[in-house]
């Protein structure tokens, strides 16, 4: 019994040495800390404020986040022209933070009226219907003088979820900023990682037990566009009344054939309605999918992945950051440039 | 199936050491027959079949056969063991639980080690327990094992799955840099399968014998068989390529001597190319594992006829062979088992040459260093020097060894490493859907 008893205190001493050691390595290694949730309603949560952040699991990127919990290093601006929203890729925290879209538009975008600030509240998991949900909080606390851009990797929505958004009953993302987990993770940073990583193992192997069966919605339907029109009206409506002009930023997912060909994974019916429905309601639709195609046709470059993850999978790389920037630059010059004309 | 492998694993070993003479022999090939058409069933009759009915124009409906887990690695091991009784090398197990123990034990089901009956058998009469020493040992085995799969061989999967779906994607520098992760992710993942399974057993009180020896410090095909998957290259050696070497050998006794070496060594050659045409086989039904086994076997003899003329012409030369012509020796059979393994990882035979054409071409593509394989290789080469300079008396190539750097878990010291080395492997695991690769054999 006293053995035992002295090898528990050892292999307490041991596991609290190891654990010190390891969140040492994961400072460098992983470390994002924890989503907070944002009371002011302009994204569900946040990172903490000045929050530092490692990632070598997927590109290799150390960011510290601005006063407000979002990726941007350039010295906020009295005024914000241009607010950027959008999920993970749009954020580009697997990236340097001189390299993500928010970044080069603040440095390079030069218009016929001069510098436009940008401002970007990009944040993992955001997806359109939580951006489009979020549209007038984020327009109040961060008012662009200009234009509001929503990114998006999908075209094709669920009923559902959009009238869900419409009605205001679209469910907030838990920011789990609370308890005993969020202090581990918060203060030792091994935690985090060794969570993620078991919570990702546990996650395949239900995966693999489970066969989803997913129904395709029908694009051409008259009710799938009817609460489609709805849907983006409800956020055209809320850029209008902040007085500035929404654009929605489409990119595709990428993957590649065995011939080495780029495969379009875009369903074509969906393209088209959710392209009529921004025409019809003023919003101006950008879609990538022709860049992507000719970044890797002309430089073999695939527009997602890094050189430690999938080739083409996963996030927006540096390369698909910078032409989602000349495509934004050019769009938003020649917008400039008409509103001048006028 | 596996019921029907333990009967007869039980009781035709037992009639086979009563029997003599031809009667012993007709009963050894009856069983070895019947456990050669279980495998043949269950893993070939498609193949087979499909290629026969190709052959005459004609299309096969492939059959719904299951393959029973880990059925190559069982087979063998009932008829190494049926073989052993046969030519009186141990006796025949009567107890027909610890025949089905030595033919399932759990840790080694999926992918081996290839365990011989006369390694195994014995162990279960000893009184094996489980004990703090042993599971000290076992459990620090299975994470240094667990370690290669999870980050090691996972990692590498992605990048070298990547390449092989679409080779023309790449550029000809990233495909090599493929090819040779290739090598390196079925070392992590076979030899990792097979750490946690001498672990796990070791737990249990029993001893696996290892099935890598740093592989890839090997300075010719012969000795890169003696340290890659040592339990299926040693069943071949004794159950198969010196069976086909003797009885080719009693055929040639009334010849005069200066023939009967030239003969000898013909013999011998012919010997290696069926073993290694057997072990391509024995990998998987198609025609991309025959043609890795015969790539190895042609290279097998033709390493043999090089050395047996370098011995008789320049043996001093071969003696006193410098460092740097062995470490040149290692790079050379590096690089060639990595390119034949092109034909092991391709679907198809027309995916294996379009791969080698991609190698083989200078072509733009998508370049991708993956990371993850200079880090494989840098825990390669380090562990490597350390294996190598670990052993202080006998410190050359051909004597260095691998082993498991074991922790004394009795002390702070030893604790802490060996948890921060358990949190290690989870933060830097890949925990994306894979399997280990030969679990499909």
């Amino acid at each position: 019994m006293k053995s035992f008893c002295k090898f528990c205190i050892k292999a307490l001493i041991s596991g609290i040495i190891a654990l010190f050691v390891l969140s040492l390595f994961c400072i460098m290694y992983y470390y994002t800390g924890v989503h907070v949730f944002n009371p002011n309603g302009a994204t569900d949560y946040t990172w903490q404020k000045n929050q530092f952040l490692s990632k070598c699991t997927e590109g290799f990127a150390l960011v510290k986040m601005d006063e407000n919990g979002y990726n941007n290093i350039v010295e906020p601006a009295e005024n914000i022209d241009i607010l950027l929203m959008g999920s993970s890729n749009f954020e580009g925290t697997c990236i340097s933070q001189d390299e993500n879209l928010g970044y080069i538009l603040n440095t390079e975008l030069e218009t016929e009226n001069g510098k436009l600030y940008t401002y970007n509240i990009a944040i993992s998991g955001h997806r359109l219907y939580t951006c489009i949900k979020n549209l007038k909080n984020a327009l109040e606390v961060y008012p662009p003088q200009k234009y509001v851009i929503i990114e998006t990797n999908t075209v094709s929505f669920d009923i559902d979820d959009m009238n869900s958004v419409i009605n205001g009953t679209y469910p907030t993302i838990p920011s789990y900023d609370s308890g005993i987990l969020y202090y581990m993770q918060k203060t030792i940073p091994a935690t985090k990682n060794i969570y993620r990583n078991l919570d990702d193992w546990i996650s395949a192997g239900q995966k693999n037990d489970e066969e989803v069966i997913t129904e395709e919605a029908d694009y051409t339907g008259s009710e799938y566009k009817e609460v489609l029109d709805k849907f983006i009206s409800f956020a055209a409506a809320d850029a209008e009344e902040a007085g500035v002009r929404l654009i929605i930023f489409y990119h595709s997912e990428t993957d590649i054939d065995e011939n080495g060909n780029i495969i379009k994974s875009t369903d074509k019916d969906a393209l088209n309605a959710f392209e009529s429905v921004c025409e019809n309601n003023n919003v101006i639709f950008v879609d990538m999918t022709e860049d992507i195609y000719e970044l890797y046709e002309n430089e073999h470059i695939l527009a997602r992945g890094f050189i430690n993850s999938s080739v083409g999978k996963g996030h927006v790389n540096k390369y698909g950051q910078r032409i989602f920037a000349d495509r934004l630059m050019k769009v938003i010059g020649s917008l400039e440039s008409r509103k001048e004309a006028e | 199936m596996h019921d029907r492998g333990v009967i007869i694993t039980s009781f035709f070993p037992l009639a086979i050491e009563k029997a003599e003479g031809k009667k012993r022999s007709i009963l050894t090939a009856a069983a070895v027959t019947v456990l050669v058409l279980i495998l043949g069933v269950f893993k070939y009759f498609n193949f087979f079949m499909s290629t026969v009915m190709s052959t005459v124009g004609k299309t096969w409906t492939t059959l719904d056969i299951i393959l029973p887990v880990g059925i190559s690695f069982y087979i063998f091991s009932a008829i190494g063991y049926l073989l052993d009784v046969s030519w009186g090398m141990m006796p025949a197990e009567k107890n027909i639980l610890d025949i089905a123990l030595f033919l399932s034990f759990f840790p080694k089901q999926v992918c081996g080690p290839i365990i011989k009956g006369r390694e195994f058998l014995p162990q279960l009469k000893e009184n094996r327990r489980i004990t703090l020493k042993n599971i000290e040992a076992g459990i620090q085995i299975f994470v240094f094992g667990l370690f290669k799969k999870l980050v090691l061989a996972d990692h590498l999967g992605v990048f070298v799955n990547d390449v092989y779906h679409a080779p023309s994607a790449f550029g000809t520098l990233t495909v090599w840099w493929a090819v040779f992760s290739t090598m390196l992710q079925l070392y992590f993942d076979f030899s990792g399968y097979s750490d946690m399974a001498i672990g796990m057993a070791k737990i249990f009180g029993y001893d696996i014998p290892r099935n890598f020896n740093l592989p890839f410090t090997a300075r010719n095909i012969s000795e890169f068989w003696d340290r890659w998957h040592i339990s299926l290259s040693s069943w071949l050696n004794i159950y198969l390529f010196n069976p086909i070497t003797v009885s080719m050998n009693r055929k040639i006794t009334d010849i005069p001597k200066e023939k009967r070496k030239k003969l000898k060594n013909l013999q011998m050659y012919a010997a290696l190319l069926i073993t290694f045409l057997i072990s391509g086989i024995w990998h998987g039904a198609g025609f991309t594992f025959i043609v890795w086994g015969l790539c190895h076997g042609v290279w097998s003899v033709l390493h043999s006829m090089y050395s047996n003329y370098m011995k008789q012409h320049y043996k001093s030369f071969v003696k006193n062979k410098s460092k740097f012509l062995t470490v040149l020796d290692i790079l050379l059979t590096f690089f060639t088992v990595n390119v034949i393994q092109v034909f092991f990882n391709s679907d198809s035979l027309g995916k294996a040459f379009n791969m080698l054409k991609c190698m083989f071409t200078l072509h733009d593509g998508i370049n991708q260093p993956y990371t993850w394989s200079f880090f494989a290789y840098a825990v390669l080469i380090v562990s490597t020097l350390i294996a190598h300079f670990h052993n202080k008396e006998k410190r050359s190539i051909e004597n260095t060894e691998g082993f498991y750097p074991l922790m004394d878990l009795n002390t702070v010291k030893g604790l802490s490493c060996f948890f921060f080395f358990c949190g290690l492997t989870i933060c830097l695991g890949y925990f994306g859907e894979t399997q280990f690769i030969y679990g499909k054999f």
